[in-house]
C-alpha cells in the first residue's frame, strides 16, 4: 500500500449521523442519489456488510482524499441506517486499522480500498473479528466470528471522476507520469455531428454541448442535460452530409452552430434556469472555431463531411488552409497562440495560428484531435483517437504538443511530429469523432470529452480526466 | 453497424494497413465497379424485385422509406412519417426534392406509384402491402407551399402499413418512363456508369460514381479476379448462417386447384423433398421452405412425407416460369421430371417476368413458379403470400384481426400463427428462398445492407490503392 494511499485515508465523526449525511449527499448532486455511482457501490457494500457485528470500524483508502472522504460518508450513513453503530478509523495501514479499531471498542472492522479503473469504480477489501480472547495470551488469535471478503464495483460517472482528479501540475509530464481514468457523462440518442465545450453560466466550468442531426443539446460538466433544442426548422440542406457532421463555437456564452444536414446555422444563448436556448438568429457561415477572440467562419465541402480550405474572419481576415479539413483546435498560450489541423486526406498540421498552417507533418491523423492542457502546466498536449476507420476498438493517446518552432521545422522527415506518447487508453464500445478540452474549474487540469459513435446508431459523452497515479 | 458491415470490416482490418490509407472518417470518391450475375431489370421497381435487381434499382429510386437492417424505418422521401389515430397515417414530404431532370417530386406521383401495383396492366402481388389503405380516399394535404402532405386513410388499424411503404417495389418512379426516381445515385452521361447524387436527402454515397456490368456468374467471379471489378452480386455465396442477410426473396409453386387436381400437393410432397431441391438445384445463399413464411420470419416445420397417391388420369399441365431467372429453369425440369411418373405431363414455359405477372394477375397458367420479395415483417409477408396464392378475398378476413392487435409482438405471433394455419387450403407450396450472394475485394469497406437484406452500395468506402 503507497504512503499516498495511506495519506489519503478518511475518517468522519459517526456523531454526524446518517439523516445529515444523507442531505450531504443530495445537495452534492441534485439527482436522486441512488442514480450516483458512489451511492450505489456503498449500497452494495452496505448490503454485504449487513452481518458484522456493531460496533463495526470503517476504514476505506483511495487515491484521492476527497473520494475516500466522500465514499466514507455514504458507507457510514448506510451502516448506520442498518444500526451497524459504524465508527471511521485513520490509521497509516490496513494493518495498523485493525489496532486502532480494537482501541476504539469496535467488534469488527472492515477495510476497503476504492479505485477508479478503465471507467469502473471498484470498492473491494475485507470484514474481519477484532475480539479477541483474553486467555490466548500474546499470541492475539482472532476469534473465530464471521469475516468476508467484500467487493462491488460499478459504471463510474463524471461525479466519481471529479472525486478521483488530480490536481493540475506545474512541470511537464514524462511519459507514465499521466494516468487518465474515464466514466460516462451523458447518452445521445443519435450520432453527434459536432462537440464544444464553454463556459455557458459563468461558473468557471465548461458545459459541454453536442450537434446530432436533428438537434442541439447543453450538458452540465457532471452530464445533468441543461436545454435541448430541434434544429429541423432551420431548413433541410440541399446537399446534406451522409454521416453527421457540423460545428459548434461558443464564445462569450454564446453558442453558433451549424450541421451539414441543414440549410442554415443559428446562434444561441443558454438559460439555464429556464433549461432552454434562446435563439439570437440565423446565420449562413459555418462556425468553424474561435482563434482567440477572433471567430472563424467557414464553409462545408457540399455533401462531405468536411470543411472547405476558404476561411474568413468578420473583421475581413481571410485564409487558405491547404486543403479540406475535419477538425480545427486553438489553443492560447502566454508565447502565442497554437492551432492544430486534421485535413481530410488523413494528414494533420499545426503552427502558431491559420496563416502558419503550411505543410502537413503527419499522415495518420484522426478527425478526433484537439490541443488540451491535459496535466493543467498552462501547455497544451495533443489528443487524438485512432487513425483508423471505425477500428474494433477505438483509443485515446495524449501526446506531448510539439514545440511551436517545428511547424515551420524540416529538420525531421515527420515535420516534428510527436512520437513520445504521455498515455493511452480505449474507448470502449464505438468510435469517437469528436473529441473537446472542457475546463474544470480553477487549479484543476482540463478534462478530455469525447463522443462516441455507438454500433445501434446512439451516442455517447464520455469523459477522461487525469488522476493520480 | 450490422453484422456483415462488421464482417468487412473485420477482414479488413486484419490485413496488413498501411497507415496512411487509414482514416478515421469516412473517404469519399472513386469509382466502385459493380458485376451482377443476371440480365438488366425491368424499369418497373415492382418487377425488379430479385435481390440483385432490387439493389440496384433501389440506387437510383428509393422507397419513401427504408428499413435498416434492425428492422427501424427511415424516412428518405418523407421527411416525417406519423400516425393520426389508428386508421390514417400522414406522411410529410421533404420539401424541394427533385429528380435528375430537375423535375420536382410531388405527392401525386407518390400516389401515382403506389396506384401502378393495382393496375390491370401491371397488376403485382405487392399491391397486398396496401390492402389496409383506401385508394379512393389517399389525398394530397399539402400544408403550405413548401411542404407537402399526403394522407392514407385506411379501412381497418394495420400498423404495419407504414414499414410495407419501406418495400423496393414501392419505389418511387414519375410517370415518364426515361425518369428514374430519386436515389443516392443518379444515371451518368456514360452509359452503364452512375454517379452520386448531391442532392439526395441522406447524403451523397461515399463514391463518386458506380460503374455496373451485367454477366453471367462465371464472367462476374472473372471481373472479381482480374479486379476488373471491385463489387460482385450473384455469385455463389456461403449457405444462410445466424450472420447472412435474411433470405426473403422466396419462391412458390402456385398452382390452379381446378387444373392440377385435388391431391397434386399431396403428389408433389410425396415425391419431391424441398430440402433436396434447393441444395442441387438452387445457389447459395439459399435455404429450403417448408412454412408459408421463410425461415427469416418463421420456424420451418418439418415435414413428412405423405404416401404416394395412385396415378390418376393423365393430365397435361404447363409450368411457366420466370426466364430471367436460371435456378428456375433447374428447379422446373426437375419438377417435371419427379412428378411424371404420377401422370402429370409438364410442359415448361418459360417467360420474362413482366409476361409472368400478367398471366398471374389473369389466373391464365396451370403452374407457375412464382418468386417475391417478402418484407422482413410477418403480417406483411402474409398479405403478399396470400395475394400470391390468388386469394384476395382471404385479405378482407385475415388481415384486420391482426392489425387490430397493438404490440408487434403479438401481431407477429399471429400473423405466424395464420400462416401455418392457411397453408394447407392456399394453391401455394413453398420451395425455397434466397438472400443475395455477394463477394467484394478488400479494397472496399462498410459494405452494409438494409433491412431486406440488400446491399447498401451508397455506404460504401473504396480505400485508397
Amino acid at each position: 500500500m503507497s504512503i499516498r494511499a495511506v495519506r489519503a485515508a478518511a475518517w468522519l465523526a459517526v456523531a454526524m449521523g446518517p439523516i445529515a449525511l444523507g442531505r450531504l449527499a443530495l445537495s452534492a448532486d441534485p439527482r436522486p442519489p441512488e442514480s450516483t455511482a458512489l451511492v450505489r457501490v456503498s449500497k452494495s457494500v452496505s448490503a454485504q456488510l449487513s452481518d458484522a457485528e456493531p460496533p463495526l470500524a470503517v476504514y476505506v483508502v483511495a487515491g484521492s482524499a476527497e473520494l475516500a472522504r466522500s465514499f466514507a460518508t455514504l458507507l457510514i450513513s448506510e451502516l448506520a441506517a442498518r444500526n451497524l453503530a459504524p465508527l471511521a478509523i485513520s490509521a497509516p495501514s490496513a494493518e495498523a486499522a485493525e489496532a486502532g479499531a480494537r482501541s476504539r471498542g469496535a467488534r469488527s472492522l472492515v477495510r476497503l480500498q476504492v479505485a477508479l479503473s478503465n471507467g469502473v469504480l471498484q470498492a473491494r477489501g475485507d470484514l474481519i473479528s477484532t475480539w479477541v480472547n483474553f486467555w490466548s495470551g500474546q499470541a492475539g488469535a482472532r476469534s473465530g466470528r464471521p469475516a468476508a471478503v467484500i467487493y462491488a464495483s460499478v459504471e463510474a460517472d463524471a461525479q466519481v471522476l471529479a472525486l478521483a482528479a488530480a490536481a493540475a501540475t506545474s512541470a511537464p509530464l514524462k511519459a507514465g507520469e499521466l494516468q487518465l481514468e474515464t466514466a460516462k457523462l451523458a447518452d445521445l440518442p443519435t450520432w453527434t455531428g459536432a462537440l464544444a465545450a464553454g463556459d455557458l453560466n459563468g461558473d468557471g466550468a465548461d458545459e459541454i454541448v453536442a450537434l446530432t442531426n436533428d438537434e442541439i443539446l447543453a450538458f452540465s460538466s457532471d452530464g445533468r442535460l441543461l436545454a435541448r433544442r430541434d434544429h429541423r426548422g432551420l431548413g433541410d440542406s440541399p446537399v446534406p452530409c451522409r454521416e453527421p457532421f457540423g460545428a459548434i463555437s461558443i464564445q462569450s456564452r454564446r453558442i453558433a452552430y451549424f450541421s451539414a444536414a441543414r440549410r442554415k446555422g443559428e446562434v444561441l444563448s443558454l438559460d439555464a434556469a429556464g433549461g432552454e436556448f434562446r435563439s439570437l438568429g440565423a446565420v449562413n457561415e459555418v462556425p468553424v472555431g474561435a482563434q482567440g477572440q477572433t471567430q472563424i467562419w467557414g464553409s462545408f465541402v457540399p455533401g462531405r463531411s468536411a470543411f472547405a480550405p476558404e476561411l474568413w474572419s468578420a473583421g475581413g481576415e481571410r485564409w487558405s488552409v491547404p486543403g479540406p479539413f475535419w477538425m480545427l483546435s486553438f489553443f492560447s498560450v502566454p508565447n502565442g497562440p497554437r492551432a492544430l489541423i486534421a485535413f481530410a486526406d488523413g494528414t494533420a498540421s499545426w503552427g502558431s495560428g491559420l496563416g502558419d498552417l503550411r505543410r502537413r507533418v503527419t499522415t495518420n491523423a484522426a478527425a478526433a484531435m484537439a490541443l488540451i492542457d491535459v496535466d493543467g502546466d498552462g501547455e497544451p498536449e495533443l489528443v487524438t483517437t485512432s487513425s483508423r476507420y471505425r477500428p474494433e476498438a477505438d483509443e485515446l493517446r495524449v501526446l506531448p504538443a510539439p514545440p511551436q518552432s517545428s511547424a515551420r521545422s524540416a529538420s525531421t522527415p515527420d515535420g516534428g511530429a510527436p512520437s513520445q506518447e504521455l498515455w493511452r487508453g480505449t474507448i470502449q464500445g464505438g468510435w469517437a469523432l469528436q473529441l473537446v478540452g472542457a475546463r474544470a474549474g480553477a487549479g484543476r487540469p482540463d478534462q478530455i470529452v469525447v463522443a462516441v459513435w455507438m454500433p445501434d446508431g446512439s451516442a455517447q459523452l464520455r469523459v477522461f480526466r487525469r488522476v493520480a497515479p | 453497424m450490422n453484422r456483415a458491415m462488421l464482417a468487412v470490416i473485420a477482414a479488413s482490418s486484419a490485413l496488413p494497413c498501411d497507415d496512411s490509407l487509414a482514416a478515421s472518417r469516412a473517404r469519399y470518391g472513386g469509382n466502385l465497379r459493380l458485376a451482377i450475375a443476371a440480365r438488366p431489370a425491368d424499369a418497373n421497381p415492382s418487377l425488379a424485385d430479385a435481390p440483385w435487381d432490387a439493389a440496384l434499382l433501389s440506387l437510383t429510386a428509393k422507397p419513401i422509406c427504408t428499413l435498416d437492417d434492425g428492422r427501424r424505418i427511415h424516412p428518405v422521401l418523407a421527411s416525417e412519417i406519423s400516425w393520426q389515430g389508428a386508421i390514417k397515417l400522414q406522411i410529410a414530404l421533404r420539401p424541394g426534392l427533385r429528380f435528375h431532370d430537375d423535375a420536382a417530386l410531388n405527392a401525386k406521383e407518390i400516389l401515382a406509384s403506389w396506384s401502378r401495383l393495382s393496375q390491370p396492366s401491371s397488376k403485382s402481388p405487392y399491391r397486398a402491402l396496401l390492402f389496409a389503405a383506401r385508394p379512393e380516399a389517399l389525398r394530397v394535404a399539402s400544408a403550405g407551399a413548401s411542404q407537402q402532405l399526403l394522407e392514407v386513410p385506411l379501412t381497418f388499424a394495420w400498423p404495419d402499413l407504414a414499414a410495407s411503404l419501406c418495400h423496393p417495389a414501392l419505389a418511387i418512379k414519375a410517370a415518364a418512363e426515361s425518369r428514374a426516381g430519386i436515389g443516392p445515385f443518379k444515371p451518368s452521361s456514360n452509359a452503364g456508369e452512375l454517379e452520386a447524387n448531391l442532392g439526395f436527402p441522406l447524403g451523397r454515397p461515399f463514391v463518386d460514381r458506380l460503374s455496373v456490368a451485367f454477366t453471367d456468374e462465371r464472367g462476374a467471379a472473372r471481373r472479381l479476379a482480374l479486379r476488373q471489378a471491385q463489387v460482385v452480386f450473384g455469385t455463389a455465396g456461403q449457405r444462410p448462417s445466424a450472420d447472412s442477410p435474411p433470405a426473403l426473396y422466396a419462391t412458390y409453386l402456385a398452382f390452379r386447384a381446378e387444373r392440377v387436381g385435388a391431391d397434386f400437393r399431396q403428389a408433389f410432397d410425396a415425391s419431391i423433398d424441398r430440402g433436396d431441391l434447393t441444395r442441387f438445384f438452387v445457389p447459395a445463399p439459399s435455404v429450403a421452405m417448408n412454412a408459408l413464411l421463410p425461415p427469416a420470419l418463421m420456424p420451418q416445420p418439418a415435414i413428412q412425407r405423405p404416401p404416394v397417391p395412385a396415378p390418376g388420369v393423365r393430365r397435361a399441365l404447363t409450368l411457366t416460369f420466370d426466364q430471367s431467372l436460371p435456378e428456375q429453369r433447374l428447379v422446373a425440369e426437375r419438377i417435371q421430371v419427379k412428378l411424371h411418373d404420377l401422370k402429370y405431363a409438364i410442359a415448361l414455359r418459360p417467360v420474362p417476368r413482366a409476361q409472368l405477372r400478367a398471366a398471374w394477375a389473369s389466373g391464365d397458367f396451370d403452374l407457375m413458379l412464382h418468386a417475391v420479395l417478402l418484407p422482413p415483417f410477418a403480417a406483411p409477408a402474409l398479405a403478399v403470400a396470400i395475394e400470391l396464392a390468388g386469394a384476395r378475398e382471404l385479405l378482407s378476413a385475415e388481415l384486420p384481426a391482426i392489425g387490430a392487435l397493438v404490440d408487434a409482438g403479438e401481431r407477429e405471433r399471429a400473423a405466424l400463427e395464420r400462416a401455418r394455419a392457411l397453408l394447407p387450403s392456399l394453391s401455394l407450396i413453398p420451395l425455397y428462398s434466397q438472400a443475395i450472394g455477394i463477394q467484394a475485394s478488400s479494397e472496399v469497406i462498410s459494405l452494409g445492407q438494409d433491412g431486406y437484406g440488400l446491399p447498401a452500395l451508397d455506404d460504401a468506402i473504396l480505400l485508397p490503392q
